[in-house]
Parts: C-alpha cells; structure tokens; sequence
C-alpha cells in the first residue's frame, strides 16, 4: 500500500474521529480533506476547487433543491400537513399501530409532493412525535417510523435522487420515475403490514387513540375533512409529475410548479401573510444552505479522496470479487450500504456509482433496474446509524428526552425490511422494469 | 476586563447584524427563484416565448442563495452533527469544541478565499460571459458570491469563537 493510500485511509478515519466528538458535519468533511490533502500533495491539490464549488452553486440540476425545500417548508408553516396527518390519524386511529400507519401514509404523499427526505423527516418529527409519545408509543417505533417514512420521498418520484441517477445512467428522467414507482409503493406496503403486525402482537407498543377523541368528530365532519385536507397535496404531486410527463416543464422545474402550487394552496386555504412568506423564505434558505454547505465541503474530500488515490484502492476491492456479473452486483450493493454509513447519497452517487457503472454497462446488466436498485440502496444510507441524515434531521427536531439512542434502536428494523425490499427487487427486475416497458418509455 | 468584553460583544453584535442582513437577502432571492422559475415555464408554455438572459438568472441565483445562506445558517439555524458523544459532555468541553470549530471554519473560509481571488480575478480580465448570444455577461461577479460568502463565514466563525470563549470563560453553560 502506497503512502497515499494510507493517507486517504487516514482521512478516512479523521472525519470519523471529528464527527463522533461532535464537529458539524460539513467541517469534519472539510478539515479532513484539507489536512491530508495537503499533507499528500501540497498547496496545488486544491487549486481547483474553486472550480468545483463553482460547478455546485451554479448546477442547474441542484436549483430543485430550494424549489423543493420551499414547497415543504411552505406545507409545514402552513399546518396543512398538520391537518392531513390529524385526518389519516383519525381514519386509522381506531386499530393499534394506526398512529403509525398514517405517518407512513403522509410520507408517501408528503415524500411524493416534496422529494426531500431532510423536509420531510423535520415536517413529520416537528408534527408527529410530540403526538405519538403523549399516546404512548413506544420512543423507537416512533421514531423509526418517522425516519423510515419521511426517507420514502427519496423512492418514491418525483425525487432529487432519481433526477440525478437518470442523469448519471444516461436515462431519462421519467423512466426512473417510472421504474421506482413499484418498488417505493413495496417498499412503504412492507412497512404497513409490518406494523399492522406489531399492532396485533404488542399492542402497548403501539396504543390506538382512545374512543372519546375519536368520537368528538362526526364521520360526515371526518369525511369532508378528507377532501379538503388530501386534494391539496395530491394536487402538488399531480402538478408536479404532470407537468413533467405532459412536457409542459422539464424534471428541474418541475420542482417550481410545486413550489408555486404550494403556494396558491396556501393562498386559497386564506393562511397567506407576509409574515408567513418571510418565515418560509429564512427556513428554505436555512435548510437549502446547510445542504449547499456539506455538498461545497464535499467538494474538497472527493477533490482529496481522488488525489489520494482512493479510488484505485476501491477499484482493487472490486477485482476480488468471485462470481461475475451478479457478484459484482451484490458486490456493489453491499458496498453501498457500507458507504452509506458515512457519506451522503450525493457523494456516493456522484463518486461511487459512476466508478462501477463501466463494468456493469459492459455485461449488459439493466441499468434502469440496476438504477432502482441504487436507489433503494441509497435510502438506507439515510437510516444507517451513527451517519444517516434522516436520524440527524429527526435529533434536530425531537422533543427533551427522546436520545439519539432511542433513534437508533427504532431505524434498525426499518433497514432490515429495506434490505427485503431490495432482495424481492433483486430476484423480481419485473417491479421496476415492467411500468416503463408498459407506458413506452 | 468587563469594558473590554462588552466593547467586543458590541462589535460581534454589528458582524452578526451584516450577517443578517446578507442572510435576508438570500431568503427573499429564494422566493425570487420560485417566482422566475415558474414564470418561465409558464411564459414559455401558454406564450411560446422567453429570452436566454432570464432562463440564465434562473441558475444566477443558486450562489447567492448557496453562499450567503452559510454564514446565516451558523448564525441562526442549527449544526448537522453527530451528538450522543457531544450532548453528555460537560458545558466548557462543548464550548471548547464550538471554539475548535469556529477555528476549523476560519482556516477553511480563508483557505477559499485565498484560493477563489484569482480565480474570479481571470474571469475579470477576459471578460467572461455567456456563451450564448442574449446571454448574461459580467460572471466575474456571480463568481466572486464565493470570496464574499465565505468571508462572511468566517466573520460569523469569529463571532461565534467570540461568544463560546466568554460562555467558556464565565463558566456558564
């Protein structure tokens, strides 16, 4: 092993070091770079790096990044997300686990409306777990439901993650939409079963909401709450996926017809102010940046990671793998997970993914269903403690006495029903191959 | 010594005041982003028309929001990090580690700076443009949101030195 080879290892090991005594993250990134970038090089490694944060603060593809925070954040400020997940929660409050099960439900309208997994987990955190807790659910099932749900918007199109995928696949963007489509609805009925399960199992894990707050709404009262509260959201994933299909914007856009739809939403519901419009552009800004920032950050690890040699050192993991084509699938695979303990889906995307993807395009594997199957992977990087963003974004939001322990404990089933997802994908390309084989794209 | 540390607060209350104030801005350029977005696709599909230079703005915008976002998210937002370590540590080792921190993100802020001067100083002198006809000219100064965001960030990083460092001192947590 080379000196550099160690030094990129070293790095490796520094940004772990500095995280876990609790830098932020972008600084624990930035700092390991720096240090064994210039041990290894010298000043000159980074002279590109201006460049490169160039290159991200003027990506057109990263624009939807505030379209799409703005349009969540907007649902948030507004409580109309609020009033949805209070609706779903008295649909299903009468059985044990219904709690949960609505807070699936709304990640998969909420993660489809909005595409962001950070809004989603804040929006649901801030709104669900007081609730939940004072009902008596357990703290891990709680927050593993919450963590799990609100990554679904990652899956489930139209998301971040897919437009960038297509983009490194050299498929178009609506056959990733199309191709995850199947599994992320899979994915979230895996989810649903398995509570039911738990209800019927341990039941004082998961109570239902006692028969007097249920009674205090009359069903016809219930029933046209439904509509007023499920249209709007439904309209912005209708607006958004629509204007795509029927060509009207293309996917980067998109993102604004949501966030202009959020908007007349709130209009029309007569919650407008401009009290309320600053308040959604200071949190759209908060939240864009600190993405902005890790991906800026980012920008010097890779610049140091790839100066130092280490992608020859994964490039060499990957020539001992036994077993062809689908070694080097779950090869690639179980890389991911791994990665997904500590860097973010950008990074392994944009580094890891386009490492690979010669190998597979050269034995004709099906990069669409290959694409999903990333996909799903990368979801589980949000969960995987001690890195996962989804359990940073939800500690952020969390009530006193909810510890990041509890956090942990509850995702890890969560990722065990996420790898049975990409197992039944793995054995099952059909899930993902036959939507857009059947629309024609 | 209280003279001299309330004249330093003072002066770290008018950094953190500019701060807030570039921080403002970037929040509205989000809601200008929104709007100019959607008014393009709009225009474009009921009017079929359009010109480059706004289609351009539309990408202009993301360095504001990206750059002058950094330094108003260490000022008012909270830090991603990983804390089940951090928040059972007694309140002058995480004051330390915040002053470690602020440390880290001078070096890095300066680092850029240095690095990003001649960088927006070559688009200066060649007079780079818009490729396209119609386009936006003057990139140096979308260019140089990135010597300007990050000496904000480090101004916000002293500050907040300045303000963990009399937590430190004071022993209050």
């Amino acid at each position: 092993m080379s000196p550099n080879e160690l030094l990129a290892i070293g790095m490796v090991a520094t940004f772990f070091g500095l995280l876990i005594i609790g830098i932020p993250v972008g600084m624990a990134i930035a700092s390991s770079a720096l240090i064994f970038g210039y041990l290894g090089f010298g000043p000159l490694l980074f002279n590109l790096l201006p460049s490169r944060i160039y290159g991200v603060v003027t990506n057109y593809t990263l624009m939807a990044i505030p379209l799409f925070v703005f349009m969540g954040v907007m649902l948030e400020k507004s409580r109309l997300a609020e009033e949805l997940l209070d609706v779903i929660g008295h649909l299903y409050g009468r059985m044990a686990g219904g709690m949960a099960i609505a807070i699936v439900l709304v990640g998969v309208l909420l993660g489809a409306a909005t595409g962001i997994v950070g809004a989603t987990i804040v929006t649901l955190g801030l709104l669900t777990l007081p609730t939940l807790l004072r009902r008596g659910y357990s703290k891990a099932i709680a927050c593993g439901t919450i963590c799990a749900s609100g990554t679904l918007g990652q899956i489930i199109p139209p998301s971040l993650v897919l437009i960038l995928l297509a983009d490194i696949l050299g498929e178009s963007v609506g056959t990733m939409f199309a191709a995850a489509m199947i599994p992320g609805l899979v994915l979230a009925g895996i989810y649903v079963v398995t509570l039911i399960a738990v209800g019927l199992l341990r039941p004082d894990l998961v109570p239902p909401i006692d028969a007097g707050e249920r009674a205090a709404m009359s069903s016809r009262e219930l029933a046209k709450k439904v509509v007023i509260v499920v249209l709007p959201p439904l309209g912005l994933v209708i607006a958004v996926l629509g204007s795509i299909i029927g060509g009207v914007a293309a996917p980067t856009e998109a993102a604004s017809m949501g966030a202009i739809g959020s908007l007349l939403i709130v209009i029309l519901a007569g919650k407008f102010s401009f009290r309320l419009l600053d308040e959604v552009a200071r949190a759209t800004l908060l939240i864009s940046a600190m993405v902005f920032f890790i991906l800026i950050c980012a920008q010097a690890f890779g610049l140091a990671f790839r100066g130092l040699g280490g992608e020859q050192l994964v490039v060499r993991m990957f020539e001992w793998v036994p077993g062809g084509v689908t070694g080097g699938i779950v090869f690639l695979m179980a890389l991911l997970f791994v990665l997904g303990f500590f860097l973010e889906w950008i990074e392994i995307t944009y580094v890891a993914v386009p490492l690979f993807l010669p190998f597979f395009i050269q034995n004709n594997v099906d990069l669409v269903w290959l694409g999903t199957m990333i996909c799903l992977n990368l979801q589980t990087s949000f969960l995987t403690p001690p890195f996962g963003w989804a359990l940073f974004f939800l500690k952020g939001v969390a009530p006193k006495g909810v510890t990041t322990l509890d956090i942990y404990r509850g995702v890890v089933p969560f990722i065990g029903l996420q790898v049975l997802a990409l197992v039944l994908l793995f054995f099952v390309p059909d899930l993902a191959t036959w939507l857009p084989r059947a629309i024609g794209w | 010594m209280s003279w001299a540390l309330s004249t330093i607060l003072r002066i770290s209350s008018v950094l953190e005041a500019v701060v807030d104030i570039f921080g403002r801005l970037a929040a509205w350029t989000c809601v200008a982003l929104v709007l100019l977005v959607a008014g393009n696709v709009l225009a474009r599909y009921f009017f079929h028309t359009g010109t480059i230079w706004l289609q351009e703005l539309e990408w202009h915008l993301i360095s504001p929001i990206a750059l002058l976002g950094m330094s108003y998210s260490l000022l008012r937002g909270d830090q991603v990090r990983v804390d089940f370590l951090f928040e059972n540590l007694p309140g002058p080792v995480r004051a330390g580690i915040e002053i470690f921190t602020g440390f880290l993100l001078i070096i890095f802020s300066v680092a850029i700076i240095k690095l990003s001067i001649p960088f927006v100083y070559q688009a200066y002198r060649v007079g780079e443009g818009s490729p396209n006809p119609g386009g936006l000219g003057y990139r140096f100064i979308l260019k140089s949101f990135i010597p300007l965001g990050f000496g904000l960030l480090a101004i916000q990083a002293a500050c907040h030195m300045l303000r963990h460092s009399i937590i430190l001192y004071s022993g209050r947590s």
